[in-house]
């Protein structure tokens, strides 16, 4: 994160800087997205819209590979506590998945260069979430060989949910871009 | 939507293809059952050899059959048949039990791993 300013002379007085600001109130709404989505039944464990993941995205594109990383990681923090589960392995699910997209992310980012847009790495995002934590279910909780057998299938909600969020960051992206101009 | 985007897509959906393929190929074939019956020490039985056999539980025999490297329950004395209606098992952890008669049968694959673990 940007570091604060530092006052000199009234002992440490850390500012938050105005990027410190947005990542906090966009990690806020993310929060607000990944509890109203854990409130809704899902047919198949694993499975679920991964729509906060749109917050993370619009995140990237604004803010960069950093805030991402930030919202992202505060967002299963603050979910966590608020849903309690926090330091279960429902949060270390959580953790994996969002440690292993940030990082699929941060692969990817140097690629923006190359036309990326939202959609395309949003679809990073979620299958980085899911292959993390996939990975992390089956070395620790359930080491069983049928377990693959479903890898194919969540992979494919994967696939669909990040083109599905990926189409709505690029609609909340140009939403704000026209806002700004 | 641009040119990447396309392309990322395009590789996400080959993994995805890819994965069904690589991952549905049906698992590793087992060669080899363990059958349990309560109260008795679990023995193994070999499924390159087709044979019959009979094992009794507290309500009665059970029998199973071995055929072409698989293996199932053909008749237990129980009311639900829930292990015979599971038909053949083939594949390294695959599963039947008949839990009134207390018999169990799993397919051995090459490591034995567990199941689930449950903190």
């Amino acid at each position: 994160m940007a570091a604060g300013e530092v006052t000199p002379g009234s002992g440490r007085i850390v500012r938050p800087s105005r990027e410190d600001q947005l990542v906090a109130w966009l990690a806020a709404l993310a929060i607000t997205v990944h509890l109203a989505e854990a409130a809704l039944p899902m047919p198949l464990p694993g499975v679920k819209p991964g729509l906060a993941n749109v917050v993370t995205i619009v995140s990237l594109l604004h803010l960069g590979w950093r805030a991402a990383a930030w919202v992202s990681l505060l967002r299963v923090l603050g979910g966590s506590l608020l849903l309690g589960t926090f330091l279960t392995p429902t949060f270390i699910l959580s953790v994996s998945g969002a440690a292993a997209s940030v990082g699929v992310l941060a692969l990817a980012w140097p690629l923006a260069r190359h036309g990326l847009s939202g959609l395309g790495y949003s679809v990073l995002a979620a299958l980085g979430h899911m292959g993390g934590q996939f990975g992390v279910a089956f070395a620790l909780f359930i080491p069983h060989p049928a377990m693959l057998h479903l890898l194919p299938i969540l992979m494919t909600f994967a696939l669909l949910t990040g083109i599905m969020s990926g189409i709505i960051a690029t609609a909340v992206i140009q939403g704000v871009r026209a806002e700004n101009r | 939507m641009t040119r990447g985007d396309f392309l990322v897509t395009g590789a996400a959906a080959a993994l995805v293809a890819g994965l069904y393929l690589a991952l549905w190929d049906g698992g590793a074939p087992g060669a080899r059952a363990r059958v349990t019956v309560s109260g008795e020490a679990p023995r193994t039985v070999a499924l390159d050899r087709d044979r019959r056999l009979t094992l009794d539980g507290p309500l009665g025999p059970t029998t199973l059959e071995v055929r072409d490297g698989r293996i199932r329950f053909t008749a237990s004395p129980c009311r639900k048949k829930v292990c015979v209606r599971a038909g053949w098992l083939a594949r390294a952890g695959e599963f039947a039990a008949c839990l009134p008669n207390g018999v169990s049968v799993q397919v051995l694959g090459a490591a034995r791993r567990f199941d689930a673990i449950n903190y």
